[in-house]
């Protein structure tokens, strides 16, 4: 009779290690460096359908910009650029991934609003790619600029800035326009090669990523044509959690850290012969070497004086990186705003002293 | 450690009354723990609404007896949306439910080129998942019809293409819409109530008044006085096709159905129809074989008998079966999201995208879909109920 007053007991039992335990139901690490250090490896949410950004390719290895950065950031942090789980994050759940801790950090083509850094509780390191909002028509629909889409019916991708500033444009000139909202890439893809639509929208990087591999059975990508203006910005960077500053620092400033390096002129090519000689204290300070056999200098992030090495040896600076992903999908850097910005774009690194 | 537990467990399943306090307090544990769990959980959420007040700031395509604009608030998208759900799940019950009905019937036919293709019919559809169809629907036919440009028309009444099915419609001018419709719902009610006023007194009577034409005379002279004194106007809306550039056509009036609506009905109330057909053939077997011999033996013809002896019987077994698969519908509406069809999921989705504030949206989404399948629900099980009453 005892034993089941005792069973009587164990609800109560079990609720006080409910209680215990759900009083901690923030399981969102405070200080995502140092749980990444003791992990040993970095989670970071990617988009896997963009060539030239993210992209699973054939092989399953996953290629991209941004999936350069988190080797980056993988690299610099563990030292070892392979260290990285890449974790495919959709559009729509992407800040929630980063807020329930499930990433460490966001580098999925994703715009730096006003509105997402505030209320999506996130914050937006620097700039990986200046993008800005295109509009896709067939070659042959003699569509040559947006007016002629008046009363169109335009496919968009749903999960993006995009819908807004399509509808912000065409409102603002009071013409009409239609809207197929469609949830993926290849839905879209499939109502605007039937017709179902007579432009397709979205940033210009996805549209040239889309437009190369368009199917050579529908013309290929000559049958596309990408209409020369643009409808918003669209800065594409890393996203991490609010109230994580260090964590936010460190991947802030090894973005810049490639940039810095770019304009330095040091490459992953010729890396080891600055190491051992760096040009200028500048250069000494970026590698985190000691200028004229004096003391190294610390940036103060928390992580190794010479991460730059590491990134700069095993990913490359800005410039590779660009040319490695964006280049072959057919936007070239030059005369565009991620040009350097000694070379005419806006490309530039906050000194790093 | 393993012998203690077999051991204490044999011990508390040795009596009935061991076992019962067992799975009792394991079981309300259980229960409390988790409500626990749930409510620590839901208050360490922000369940703020304000959002959904700022402008929506995106267009929707599939509007009907809606006229929302990208300038109106999220709330109003949201309800938009949500119409748009709800009037593709009533289109689907109802279409579903005549698909399942004779597919049903036709399944019990003697005949037995008619009977074999009923179950053809059944095992295609019944078989592959309903996002598969629904995909195959809409890229493999809707959106495989011709272009816009070369679309074909009927007459110039109906046109065809891959931007959707147009149909002559009309439009309803006034500016008493509203006071008009809420005053027809006040009188169906109305005739209801003078039908069963009308039942009392035949019940008393000998002479007795026919109630159903007395109430329907009511209610249609009661609506042209209400159609008078509200001024609405019927004016025909026919569909026109027009173009605005060099390659822009465009659908102008009548009632457009996209491709997307188009695709997604039909895949629902095919796939829907081929349950429905088998919960139908198999209420019918149930029936006594005794009904039907009976049905035939005092004469009544094929259509009598079905009609008057074994569909009003087949309707009591099928009602709670046909139920699940209303609701299911209703549930399964949401795979449209696939194809673009601007209902409830993929607009809260593009909120969602848009203002953040996930869990919020997705408890709306959760109680929307919940009420919904609540009336359905109770619309059902009061029919239920007044057909089993007739079985006493």
């Amino acid at each position: 009779m005892k034993k089941i007053y005792l069973l009587l007991f164990t609800p109560f039992i079990l609720l006080f290690f409910a209680c215990a335990t759900g009083d901690e139901s923030s399981s969102v690490p405070s200080d995502t460096l140092a749980t990444v250090v003791e992990r040993g490896i970095l989670h970071c949410g990617i988009k896997d359908s963009q060539p030239g950004f993210g992209y699973l390719q054939p092989d399953g290895t996953y290629a991209g910009q941004d999936v350069e950065y988190c080797k980056a950031v993988a690299a610099a942090v563990l030292g070892d650029a392979n260290k990285v789980k890449y974790v495919p994050a959709t559009a729509k759940a992407r800040f929630e991934m980063l807020k329930a801790g499930e990433i460490d950090v966001l580098i999925r083509t994703t715009t730096w609003t006003a509105s997402r850094d505030a209320s999506l509780k996130s914050s937006f390191a620097v700039t990986t790619f200046y993008d800005g909002q295109g509009m896709m028509v067939k070659s042959d629909s003699g569509i040559t600029s947006m007016k002629d889409l008046t009363g169109a019916t335009i496919c968009v991708t749903t999960g993006t800035t995009t819908e807004q500033n399509l509808d912000d444009w065409f409102t603002e000139r009071n013409l009409a326009y239609q809207q197929l909202a469609v949830e993926n890439d290849a839905g879209s893809q499939a109502a605007f090669i039937a017709g179902r639509c007579d432009g397709w929208t979205g940033d210009k990087s996805n549209l040239a990523g889309q437009r190369s591999k368009y199917p050579s059975d529908a013309g290929g990508s000559d049958a596309l044509t990408i209409l020369p203006i643009t409808l918003s910005k669209e800065p594409l960077g890393p996203v991490t959690r609010d109230n994580d500053s260090k964590w936010f620092d460190v991947v802030n400033w090894i973005v810049i850290g490639t940039i810095a390096a770019e304009e330095m002129g040091i490459s992953s090519q010729n890396l080891q012969a600055h190491i051992a000689n760096p040009k200028n204290k500048n250069q000494a300070r970026l590698l985190g070497v000691g200028w004229d056999g004096g003391e190294v200098t610390d940036l103060g992030l928390g992580i190794s004086a010479d991460f730059m090495q590491k990134v700069l040896y095993q990913v490359g600076n800005y410039g590779e990186i660009y040319a490695r992903t964006i280049e072959p999908i057919g936007i070239p850097r030059s005369g565009s705003l991620n040009a350097l910005w000694t070379q005419g774009g806006i490309i530039y690194a906050p000194p790093m002293r | 450690m393993y012998k203690k537990l077999s051991l204490y467990i044999s011990w508390i399943t040795k009596t009935n009354r061991r076992r019962k306090y067992t799975i009792n307090t394991s079981s309300i544990s259980f229960l409390l723990i988790f409500t626990i769990y749930l409510s620590i959980r839901l208050s360490t959420l922000e369940l703020d609404f304000n959002f959904l007040s700022q402008p929506a700031g995106f267009s929707m395509l599939n509007q009907w007896l809606t006229d929302y604009q990208s300038s109106d608030s999220r709330i109003i998208a949201y309800l938009t949306a949500s119409f748009n759900t709800i009037r593709l799940v009533i289109i689907a019950i109802i279409f579903s439910t005549l698909i399942g009905l004779i597919i049903g019937i036709s399944r019990l036919s003697s005949n037995w080129l008619i009977s074999k293709m009923a179950l053809i019919y059944i095992n295609i559809f019944r078989n592959t998942p309903l996002l598969v169809q629904i995909v195959f629907w809409y890229i493999a036919i809707f959106l495989n019809f011709p272009n816009i440009s070369e679309g074909k028309n009927i007459s110039e009444l109906i046109f065809i293409s891959n931007r959707g099915l147009v149909i002559p419609w009309f439009n309803i001018k006034s500016q008493l819409l509203w006071i008009f419709i809420f005053g027809e719902i006040i009188l169906i009610t109305v005739s209801f109530l003078l039908r069963s006023f009308i039942n009392n007194i035949n019940n008393n009577k000998e002479t007795k008044y026919p109630e159903n034409i007395l109430s329907i005379v009511f209610f249609i002279i009661c609506s042209f006085i209400l159609l008078f004194l509200t001024n609405i106007s019927f004016t025909l809306d026919l569909p026109t096709l027009t173009s605005q550039g060099p390659n822009i056509f465009n659908y102008n009036g009548g009632l457009l159905m996209t491709p997307e609506f188009c695709a997604v009905l039909l895949g629902l109330s095919v796939y829907t129809g081929s349950f429905i057909a088998e919960i139908v053939r198999g209420s019918i077997q149930a029936l006594p074989k005794g009904q039907t011999e009976a049905a035939m033996s005092v004469g009544l013809s094929n259509y009598q008998r079905l009609t008057l002896i074994i569909l009003p019987q087949a309707l009591r077994i099928m009602i709670p079966s046909i139920t699940n698969q209303y609701l299911n519908v209703t549930k399964n509406s949401s795979l449209a999201v696939v194809i673009g069809y601007s209902e409830l999921f993929l607009v809260s989705g593009i909120i969602i995208n848009k203002a953040g504030h996930a869990v919020p949206m997705y408890f709306m989404i959760i109680v929307t879909y919940q009420c919904i399948s609540w009336i359905i629900s109770i619309g059902m099980n009061y029919l239920n109920k007044r057909v089993q009453l007739i079985d006493n």
